[in-house]
């Protein structure tokens, strides 16, 4: 396989016991660092060289956000790993958390050291129950190899790192509604500024990262910023986890080098299914916007190909739809998560998500009208950035693409009062 | 520091650091809003004060956005108003658009910028969502379909009330605003939150379907239930009062009032009010309505019996709460022109023991403006939340902007109320103890009073390292007022304060007029402003210790008085003369029952616990032939032959008042410097588990009107101050649960038999059975109360439960 940053072996291989992460040569670079005191800029200068960017969504380059953390801080400084895996179409996480936890450990207390951070939590999506026990045993073995905890290796760095499950709600997977859900508050967004870099988690400076983000740490440490920005593409650097759903033959995580062009991607996981055309591609998760098959074909699986397309990279949940699917349909139940979804703390997205999903439903049940459509793109755009938080433009950018590029099946359904594709999921 | 900002195209300077909702306020620019609130944390939910700012791409809040040097807002550009108008259209999606019954049509936010920001159509064809109603009790109403979660309310209970009784729950569309599983919104100044919701979610429960906004006149006037003097509006159509509301006021009420001057007004129309003058003829017991002229008559004949009988000692002016400066003057100079001096408004004081030795009025000591001053302040014997609802509103307002330091000591642990540096939880009998611990520490040489003995502890060494800096006052407030030692309370406050680098003392006064009372005559031993003394006059405790042939009751019940009951008997042989607005109570004992304005119904002048005096017009005339107080006083003043009383209107009345001058340096906490009181630590004479009694008033009770505003009542506030409370651990020593029934006992009293509630916020071996409610008026004074449970074969209570489970 071509990447193994993190997935050694694609999904053959089981990291998780101590032993057998430490044997292919695991928290190697950790030891390094804390024994030898290393320089906390320096380390931090490799990760921005790397070109790391953030792996949750939005691609921020994380050297960068680390930098934000004020130096010499007095008093707790927090380090927050977001592994509230839940939009539609991403399943990657629970795999790394599965598969190699002590990269995602060992990354963290990496960070927590360039940092200056003195305590950890790891915020895992309540739905992914099995991955937070065993990330709880896992994080036992690293306390009990005191590479956890006070005083680490007799040095006098210190750093303790929580595991915390949430109850499931998809809000809680933005970064400050999950700070308020850790301090034991409704999960809601903050208003930001200020930003948790300076008002985080009770107050305090905090940084926030997904799970492969921390977990790509380690190799840049050890393998050097060079090789890892090698991997991909610049800015782009390293690889990253993909996870393909939908109508593919082979659904599953591949990791790949930033940069691969779309259709190897397809062909890595099989395939259109049953021989069938491709129609739409969502590439990164359901709150990105969909591209229709030849824009997608056409890309190459990095941060800036995919958003020249018309589209966003975020968590590189590639949704794979063939001829057969209705998008009407689809599109019913993507807005039926958002209005699910919504905290219901800012006016736009409380009251807009359901009115978005009524009309796509009324639409999909052949009792839709013409002017549904014009409807449905001005109620998307009062939502989208008139929120507190980006779950507003979530739900309203995939209703604005489909219209986009599948209108005519919008059209369809609202004249003919019934579907144009008949054949797929729900039909 | 001022910085250059663009709105709408026009140059502004306007302070760094504010947000740009506040920028465009002070330059006059409108922004829609609807959960920004001047007084609230700023959580930018609604998203209805979108504006467009250059250089970012999206519209930002204008509440939570702090602007920036040469930042430029436009607040109606298309990008704006799209934004706006966008918002809007969500808002109503959902909304039940029912204004035609909503009492809020006509004062709604929500109605009003519809008109400018809605559309005239819908384009939602949906159908709308429906919220189920919550019970939040007796004084707010809710329609929970037209919530437009603003949280205003929510965040007035955590941040403004000191307790989140408020909640938003669910998630998305099935967000609601509900209060906690079987509560309800029991604050004492939950009126509040009807002002803040910006629609008609949460409305008052006594005004409504009433009446509209627009159909009512609006009159200025002043809160009449505690000292605190919170400006109000009373609204009224036809002479009859709708409702009220507070008047913004910065420096005193902010733009809050409590609920019981909020809900006061629904006392005034009931079936009680005495309407006619009513007299009782010889042998009868039924009072028998009359004309005013044979009733002043009657008076006027019974007081000059009494004179000519006995002497005009013989005579007792007792002034209730309700009382205004004009009707304490005419009081006071017409047992003076009498002879006597018997007059006394301080109804609840036990230890008098003071009365000569005071420079003058006591008072709070500093504006309530003036609190923000403050380093330290220390609450001896004060449950502030229940006394004064808005003084904890203001100390934790200035906790959260300053860092004021309160310390406490007290019988109930007010630790929920604001952050405490430190609460001495005591017994009130221990107050003097725990002060004088801090007396000890800061003048040693100063002596305590006689028979008082105490050592200082390491806490009180540590409070006064932190009282003894900055600026510190050390207040007492209503239960040390009542306190059998407060001359002691007092005399130590007063030495502290003196110790202090920068301290003053003072004292939360009684009733919204007390100052005023006072200053105008209403007190034994000095005349109007003190202008001349009277060292014969008995006080209030004495006129019931010594019963008087004739008492004169102005606004005043045996409930007002600290010896209900006892007071009740007393009325019940003497002669009396009952001017005020009710008839339940005084048919028992009056002679001649007088009917009297009550609180706007006539004109009056009242100075509140800080110095400020202010008139109150007549709002709604006085019903049936009730007059207001101060003319009834001066007609049985000419009649009585007393040339002085010749007043043709309140304004000449009043004028005197205004030509006595300043009376500023009559509000004084100075007490002679050789006063030293006597303390005597009261000893039990009775076997078996003796409590002692928190010194405070019934909260919903404190006054005539109070007792009989039906709503009030019917709160939760006003249920519990009906039953008893102590401390769990001391129940469970009783063999008691929260819920039993227990008989209380004042020595050899008569039993009161009442349910008991736990309360763990009551000191150890306290016992709450307020003052002001019927239940507890068998108790007398007495603070020493033996509780024991009810045998379980005295089958009569039990019975009578059973009878009411069964109603």
């Amino acid at each position: 396989m071509p990447g193994e940053i993190i997935l050694v072996d694609g999904d053959q291989t089981d990291l998780s016991p101590l032993s057998k992460y430490e044997a292919a040569g695991g928290y190697a670079a950790y030891k390094r660092i804390i024994n030898g005191k290393a320089d906390r800029d320096a380390l931090r200068d490799s990760i921005k060289h790397s070109a790391l960017r953030g792996r949750g969504g939005a691609g921020f380059p994380t050297g960068l956000k680390w930098g934000f953390i004020p130096p010499n801080i007095k008093g707790d400084v927090f380090l927050v790993c977001n592994a509230d895996e839940g939009e539609p179409g991403t399943f990657k996480d629970r795999q790394i958390i599965q598969q190699n936890p002590h990269s995602l450990i060992e990354g963290m207390a990496i960070a927590a050291y360039i940092m200056g951070a003195t305590r950890g939590y790891i915020y895992i999506h309540g739905e992914i129950y099995e991955e937070y026990l065993h990330l709880e045993r896992v994080l036992e073995d690293a306390y009990a190899a005191k590479l956890l905890g006070q005083n680490i290796l007799g040095s006098d760095f210190s750093f303790e790192l929580h595991a915390h499950c949430g109850w499931g709600a998809y809000i809680c997977g933005e970064e400050t509604a999950l700070l308020e859900s850790i301090e034991g508050k409704k999960g809601q967004p903050r208003n930001k500024p200020p930003f948790p870099a300076s008002f985080g988690l009770f107050g305090r400076p905090t940084t926030i990262n997904n799970v492969e983000t921390f977990s790509c740490v380690p190799y840049i440490i050890s393998a050097g910023s060079d090789k890892f920005l090698a991997k991909g593409k610049p800015q782009n650097g390293g690889t990253k986890i993909f996870s393909v759903s939908g109508h593919v033959n082979r659904p599953g995580n591949y990791e790949i080098p930033l940069g691969t062009p779309f259709p190897e991607l397809l062909e890595m996981a099989g395939g259109v299914r049953d021989g069938n055309q491709l129609k739409a591609v969502i590439p990164g998760g359901s709150s990105t916007p969909v591209l229709p098959a030849d824009a997608a074909m056409a890309m190459t699986m990095d941060y800036d190909s995919i958003s020249k397309a018309g589209s966003m990279l975020g968590a590189g949940s590639v949704i794979v739809m063939d001829e057969k699917t209705c998008m009407v349909t689809a599109l019913q139940r993507l807005s039926l998560f958002y209005h699910e979804e919504s905290c219901g703390q800012c006016t736009p997205c409380r009251e807009g998500t359901g009115w978005l999903w009524r009309m796509v439903k009324r639409l999909s049940e052949g009792q839709g009208e013409l002017e549904d459509l014009d409807k449905l793109r001005s109620v998307a755009r009062n939502i989208d950035g008139h929120t507190i938080c980006a779950l507003g433009a979530a739900a309203a950018m995939p209703v604005v693409s489909f219209l986009n590029h599948f209108g005519a099946e919008f059209e369809h359904a609202a004249v003919h009062k019934k579907l144009m594709v008949s054949t797929g999921y729900g039909c | 520091m001022n910085i250059a900002v663009t709105i709408n195209g026009r140059k502004r300077f306007v302070r760094d650091r504010i947000s740009i909702f506040e920028a465009c306020k002070e330059t006059g620019v409108y922004i829609p809003h609807f959960c920004y609130h001047p007084k609230l944390s700023i959580p930018a939910n609604c998203r209805m004060c979108l504006v467009d700012v250059d250089k970012m791409p999206k519209p930002v809040p204008a509440c939570s956005t702090r602007v920036t040097d040469g930042m430029v807002i436009r607040t109606k550009s298309d990008k704006a108003q799209a934004a706006q108008k966008g918002v809007m259209e969500f808002l109503l999606i959902n909304h039940p658009l029912d204004c035609p019954i909503c009492d809020q049509g006509g004062e709604c936010q929500l109605q009003d910028l519809a008109v400018g920001y809605g559309t005239s159509c819908t384009r939602f064809g949906e159908s709308k969502r429906v919220v189920v109603e919550k019970q939040l009790g007796p004084l707010i109403s809710t329609a929970m379909t037209r919530c437009i979660h603003c949280t205003r309310c929510v965040r007035f209970g955590q941040e403004v009330g000191g307790d989140m009784e408020l909640g938003m729950t669910g998630r998305g569309e099935h967000s609601e605003i509900m209060p906690f599983i079987a509560k309800t919104v029991d604050s004492e100044i939950s009126g509040n939150m009807i002002d803040i919701c910006p629609v008609g979610a949460l409305n008052s429960k006594p005004f409504q379907f009433s009446a509209r906004t627009w159909e009512m006149d609006r009159s200025n006037g002043v809160a009449q239930h505690d000292a605190w003097g919170s400006m109000i509006e009373v609204q009224s159509i036809d002479g009859v009062i709708k409702r009220v509301l507070p008047r913004e006021h910065e420096e005193i009420n902010e733009c809050w009032i409590s609920d019981r001057d909020r809900f006061g007004y629904t006392g005034l129309d009931v079936k009680q009010r005495l309407l006619y003058p009513h007299v009782r003829d010889k042998g009868s017991v039924k009072p028998r309505r009359t004309e005013w002229q044979e009733a002043l008559e009657h008076a006027v004949a019974k007081i000059k019996e009494v004179c000519d009988k006995h002497t005009p000692a013989d005579i007792g002016v007792l002034l209730g709460p309700n009382s205004v400066s004009e009707e304490a003057l005419l009081a006071g100079e017409l047992i003076r022109e009498l002879g006597g001096s018997n007059i006394d408004n301080r109804l609840h004081q036990r230890d008098l023991s003071l009365d000569g030795y005071q420079h003058g009025i006591p008072w709070l000591g500093c504006s309530i403006e003036d609190l923000a001053k403050l380093d330290n302040i220390v609450l001896v014997g004060s449950d502030p939340a229940r006394e004064l609802p808005l003084l904890p509103v203001r100390l934790r307002r200035l906790q959260r902007k300053g860092g004021l330091k309160v310390f406490s000591i007290g019988a109930t642990d007010i630790g929920k109320q604001m952050q405490l540096r430190r609460q001495r939880l005591a017994p009130p009998s221990q107050w003097p103890h725990e002060l004088a611990k801090l007396l000890r520490v800061a003048a040693p040489d100063k002596p305590l009073p006689q028979g008082l003995a105490a050592e200082a502890d390491d806490a009180a060494q540590e409070d006064w390292a932190q009282l003894r800096e900055g600026r510190t006052a050390i207040i007492l407030g209503a239960e040390a007022r009542r306190h059998a030692h407060y001359s002691s309370l007092k005399y130590l406050a007063h030495a502290l304060a003196a110790a202090c680098a920068d301290g003053f003392d003072g004292l939360l006064a009684e009733s919204s007029n007390t100052l005023g009372n006072s200053l105008a005559g209403g007190i034994p031993r000095y005349g109007f402003m003190r202008d001349k003394a009277y060292p014969d006059g008995k006080n209030a405790r004495q006129m019931i210790a010594e019963p008087r042939k004739l008492y004169i009751l102005l606004n005043c019940e045996p409930l007002d008085m600290l010896e209900g009951q006892h007071a009740a008997e007393i009325f019940q042989e003497a002669t009396v003369i009952h001017i005020g607005g009710y008839m339940d109570a005084a048919r028992a004992y009056a002679d001649v029952m007088l009917p009297a304005a009550m609180f706007a119904e006539r004109k009056g002048a009242s100075i509140n616990l800080e110095g400020n005096a202010v008139t109150m017009e007549e709002i709604v005339p006085p019903p049936g032939e009730a007059r207001p107080a101060w003319k009834i006083l001066r007609v049985l003043g000419t009649q009585l032959g007393f040339e002085s009383f010749a007043y043709r209107d309140l304004d000449e009345l009043r004028a005197r008042l205004i030509a006595a001058g300043d009376f500023g340096k009559l509000l004084t906490n100075g007490i002679n410097e050789d006063f030293i009181p006597t303390f005597e630590q009261p000893k039990s004479e009775h076997e078996g588990p003796v409590f002692e009694r928190i010194l405070n008033t019934a909260h919903f009770s404190i006054d005539q009107l109070l007792r009989r505003a039906e709503p009030l009542q019917r709160t939760s506030i006003a249920r519990m101050d009906r039953e008893a409370a102590m401390h769990s651990a001391d129940l469970e020593q009783l063999g008691l649960a929260d819920g039993d029934e227990a008989q209380l006992q004042a020595g050899d009293g008569a039993p009161v038999v009442v349910r008991m509630r736990s309360d763990d916020r009551i000191a150890r071996g306290c016992l709450r059975a307020p003052w002001g409610v019927e239940e507890f008026a068998p108790l007398g004074a007495a603070t020493s109360i033996q509780v024991s449970p009810c045998a379980a074969d005295s089958a009569e209570p039990a019975e009578q439960a059973a009878e009411a489970v069964a109603a």
